[in-house]
């Protein structure tokens, strides 16, 4: 997963450079026409312009998003034939009728991808392989419209402010205009927030929810502004050919587009001009290319594909055993455990009435019921299989529960309903969670998982990325410093291939970044040594008594729980059978009776 | 009187089109339903949607005909026989290139992003498509009539031969499916890396051994499709499983994709719909109906037409 983007994400220095570079090589291409080309080579540069601008467009939705889009040219047909039809029947000018042509596809990219980016991101594949076919049909057989097979001619050139795209040099302006600026508009939005956003979201989708990111809207966001690009490219298309036909749009263009994507490294910006100057210029020169086309193109996304997995893999495998070498060996200073100050247990935060979950025929929670009070450190123990990891699923929204509701009575004394919110909205209200098995962002350096926490409740507009650049450098101190307190010396490296306490240090202080209401740490301590489970253990201290955080952790080890936590609730088979004092002697029985009880142990075992 | 009896002549009419158009539906709803079961299959296995379904249809039924053509010439055979020899021609064909595709495209991208394991097998059938559209050419190729060109009546409508055979042996392999899953060692190891492969690794479950066997099932099953539309269209042609490739992914979405039973009735309901709709609305969108389906139904219902199915 991490090949697909860049993987020093914050040390990409090249391409963030990049529209001094792009406005020097803008200089260097206008001066080519002067040299007196011929016609048809001029014809074949704007190919490839026009390709380029389809391949970054595309890119943002493969690359970028990590959606599959197989009817890509069905937009840039919307483009083409939108403009075909203003102009020629309308007589609307070109900026206009580009505006509407691009708008026009970004709107049908909404619509067709709202329903299907909500349910299975895969199924966008078929979805938009048939989609594609539709359009194309629709130009075939809409003949009132779209006058067939036959296409639509003599489209007018285009003319902006008087001034007449009429000749080859003309257009060999426009289309450098439009292969620039769609290379500007893809970078503006790799290195904006909702760049990484979408980054976090291709490595881990339930990760992402978690901190308050709403995977959904950035997807199809993406989506959209892909099917824009090609829109606009379509009306550029259109007048410059000055004739569209149904046979401009087949799923070969697509594959083709694809091609450049995927040969480019999906993500990437300058590979992905060079593949298609590459994969345009290619069967202009060797001729005889042509009728190998497809199945060039078809053994090209195998062989990459692959390629890329194999490199990746060993690439893992090189860092595994690095990471192992370079381990830190020092732990944090101990302090002595403090006992006493803290602040005050105040009124109830959140509270749990008469959850039940059931999975098949499996009743994982039995109207569970609980309150949880401000600034509390709440510890949940039971044997496996007892419904704790389910219970967090259930308060965090991340698999809502069936029955039951979950209450948060924030600071401003407001009673928020969590039923029914996404888990993203729940993580913007203040309810977040770690995971049993850390999910971090695996292509993302530590620093940026933790800064990505920070950002949960700073949702960027739409506009945003494509306004002001706020895509901040280098290591955010206060990341670094959350980091630190954690003990996870490593922020600066890649997550892959980090050591699995170090990943799980790691995602708490991602969650602790998101300053939530309440904190659900899920089995914090598993797979850490003595020392490092006491640091852990004065780490969520600090973070209760200097940020008052409340806190529910799942923990097996009773120790780590005794010198932590002010409460303790006891599950068993998807009930709470006691809650008190950690030395209470109800506690301590419940404790005693599930590990007694046969069917626990016997579910141990 | 007279008016009266044209009304009912009328209404007789429309109610034998409707019929015939149930029969027809019937027919291809069996074939979408044996490429939904293929593709159902490989994601279950696999979590990832094996494109060359379609593809692998194509091909079996270019093996049906070499195998009919090269053989059935020496060897003296009545229609029974050759009728054995393309499905056995066919799913050798299917069979050799679903492995090699597996083996080459798919197994060494098991790990990677689900994008790329969707890419990767776009490219194969692409090459699939373009390697035998290279070498037959794009014309059509007249298939070998196995069957007899009668038909008898069924409730106002004409039930051929072929489409006899083709809901009878669809109900076989869907009946011999099932019981692989349910009732053989293959079927177990199926369900149990479905699951987990990681699991059923440690369980000592050979995983690459049971994948291959999943691809040896789907390319069956595709090859089974191929050679009946082949016979029932009367004509084979390179992109001649492209569509049915996109129908048969749609119809294993209106089941609920990664179920077998809700593949069977997703093709079902799709090959009758489209066939009505085709005769009622217009023949030349035919296909745009059929994907529009394809969409609205991931609009209305994404978990598929009954029970809930794999929504996320």
């Amino acid at each position: 997963m991490s090949a697909i983007l860049p993987l020093d994400w914050g040390k990409l220095t090249a391409e963030r450079r990049l529209p001094l570079t792009a406005l020097a090589l803008a200089l260097a291409l206008a001066a080519f026409p002067l040299t007196g080309p011929s016609n048809y080579l001029l014809h074949v540069i704007v190919l490839v312009f026009v390709y380029v601008s389809l391949g970054m467009g595309l890119n943002i939705v493969v690359g970028f998003a990590g959606l599959l889009d197989l009817g890509y040219v069905a937009f840039y047909a919307v483009g083409a034939y939108s403009y075909a039809l203003l102009s020629l029947h309308y007589q609307i000018p070109f900026i206009p009728a580009l505006l509407v042509g691009a708008g026009l596809a970004a709107l049908i990219g909404v619509l067709l991808g709202w329903p299907t980016i909500r349910t299975r991101g895969d199924y966008l594949a078929l979805v938009t392989l048939g989609f594609g076919e539709i359009i194309r049909l629709l130009l075939r057989n809409w003949d009132s419209l779209t006058n067939g097979p036959r296409g639509l001619m003599n489209i007018p050139s285009p003319s902006v402010m008087g001034f007449t795209f009429s000749n080859p040099a003309r257009f060999y302006y426009l289309g450098l205009l439009l292969g620039m600026f769609s290379i500007c508009f893809s970078w503006k939005i790799k290195y904006s927030d909702v760049g990484q956003q979408l980054a976090a979201i291709q490595d881990d989708e339930v990760a992402a929810a978690s901190i308050g990111i709403n995977p959904a809207r950035w997807k199809l966001y993406a989506f959209a502004l892909g099917a824009f690009v090609a829109g606009m490219s379509g009306v550029f298309f259109a007048s410059w050919q000055q004739f569209v036909s149904p046979e401009s749009f087949t799923l070969g263009e697509s594959i083709l587009v694809l091609s450049i994507v995927v040969l480019g490294g999906m993500g990437r910006l300058w590979p992905t001009v060079a593949a298609a100057a590459l994969l345009v210029l290619l069967p202009e020169v060797l001729r005889g290319l042509e009728t190998y086309r497809i199945l060039v193109l078809g053994v090209l996304l195998v062989v990459i594909v692959v390629m890329q997995e194999k490199l990746r893999l060993s690439a893992l495998k090189k860092r595994r055993s690095t990471s192992l070498r370079n381990k830190p060996s020092e732990v944090a200073p101990l302090s002595p455990l403090r006992t006493v100050p803290r602040r005050p247990i105040g009124k109830t935060l959140l509270s749990v009435s008469h959850v039940s979950k059931h999975f098949g025929g499996i009743c994982a929670l039995q109207d569970v019921s609980f309150e949880i009070m401000n600034c509390e450190i709440v510890g949940l123990v039971g044997a496996n299989g007892a419904g704790k990891t389910t219970l967090f699923n259930c308060i965090a929204q991340t698999i809502p529960a069936d029955t039951g509701k979950i209450y948060l009575h924030n600071n401003n004394g407001k009673v928020l309903s969590l039923t029914g919110q996404s888990a993203f909205q729940a993580a913007r209200l203040g309810v977040v969670r770690t995971f049993q098995q850390p999910r971090l962002f695996h292509s993302l350096p530590a620093v940026t998982n933790v800064k990505l926490g920070q950002q949960c409740r700073n949702i960027p507009a739409l506009w945003e990325p494509l306004v002001h650049f706020k895509y901040s450098d280098g290591s955010d101190s206060s990341a670094a410093n959350l980091l630190h307190r954690f003990g996870s010396a490593t922020y600066e490296t890649m997550v892959e291939g980090m050591s699995f306490v170090d990943q799980k240090l790691t995602e708490l202080a991602r969650a602790i970044a998101t300053q939530p209401e309440i904190l659900l740490v899920d089995e914090p301590a598993s797979g850490m040594e003595p020392l490092a489970r006491q640091s852990l253990s004065q780490a969520l201290r600090w973070a209760n008594e200097t940020l008052g955080l409340t806190m529910i952790v799942i923990e097996h080890d009773l120790e780590f729980l005794r010198t932590l936590c002010d409460r303790i609730v006891v599950m068993d088979r998807g009930s709470v059978i006691a809650t008190g004092a950690p030395q209470s002697d109800q506690v301590v029985r419940a404790i005693r009776r599930t590990l007694e009880n046969p069917e626990t142990i016997d579910a141990i075992a | 009187m007279f008016i009266d009896a044209v009304v009912l002549k009328r209404a007789q009419m429309i109610d034998s089109i409707l019929s015939q158009q149930l029969v027809n539906g019937l027919t291809l709803g069996c074939l979408y339903a044996l490429i939904a079961l293929g593709y159902t299959l490989i994601f279950g296995v696999m979590r990832f949607i094996f494109f060359a379904q379609g593809e692998l249809c194509m091909i079996g039924a270019f093996g049906a005909m070499g195998a009919v053509f090269w053989l059935g010439r020496h060897i003296p055979a009545g229609l029974i026989g050759l009728t054995t020899l393309a499905f056995l021609g066919a799913i050798l064909v299917a069979v050799l290139v679903g492995l090699v595709a597996e083996r080459l495209a798919i197994r060494p991208i098991r790990q990677a992003a689900r994008t790329k394991q969707l890419i990767a097998s776009l490219g194969v059938s692409m090459i699939l498509q373009n390697l035998i559209l290279l070498s037959v050419g794009a014309e059509n190729y007249s298939f070998p009539s196995l069957f007899p060109n009668s038909a008898w009546s069924f409730l106002g409508a004409r039930v051929t031969p072929i489409q006899s055979f083709v809901v009878a042996f669809s109900i076989f392999l869907m009946v011999g499916l099932h019981w692989i899953l349910r009732a053989t060692r293959l079927g177990l190891h199926l369900r149990a890396v479905s699951e987990s492969a990681e699991t059923a690794e440690l369980d000592g479950i050979d995983v690459d051994r049971t994948i291959m066997m999943t691809f040896i099932v789907g390319s069956v099953l595709a090859a089974s499709a191929g050679v009946m539309m082949g016979a029932y269209d009367g004509v084979v042609k390179y992109n001649m499983g492209f569509l049915p490739g996109i129908k048969g992914f749609t119809a294993a979405i209106l089941g609920g994709f990664g179920r077998p039973s809700g593949a069977m009735l997703g093709g079902l309901v799709l090959g009758v719909s489209e066939t009505i709709a085709a005769g009622y609305i217009s023949s030349s969108y035919r296909d745009a109906i059929a994907l529009a389906l394809l969409v609205f139904i991931l609009i209305v219902r994404p978990g598929g037409l009954v029970g809930k199915g794999l929504s996320s």
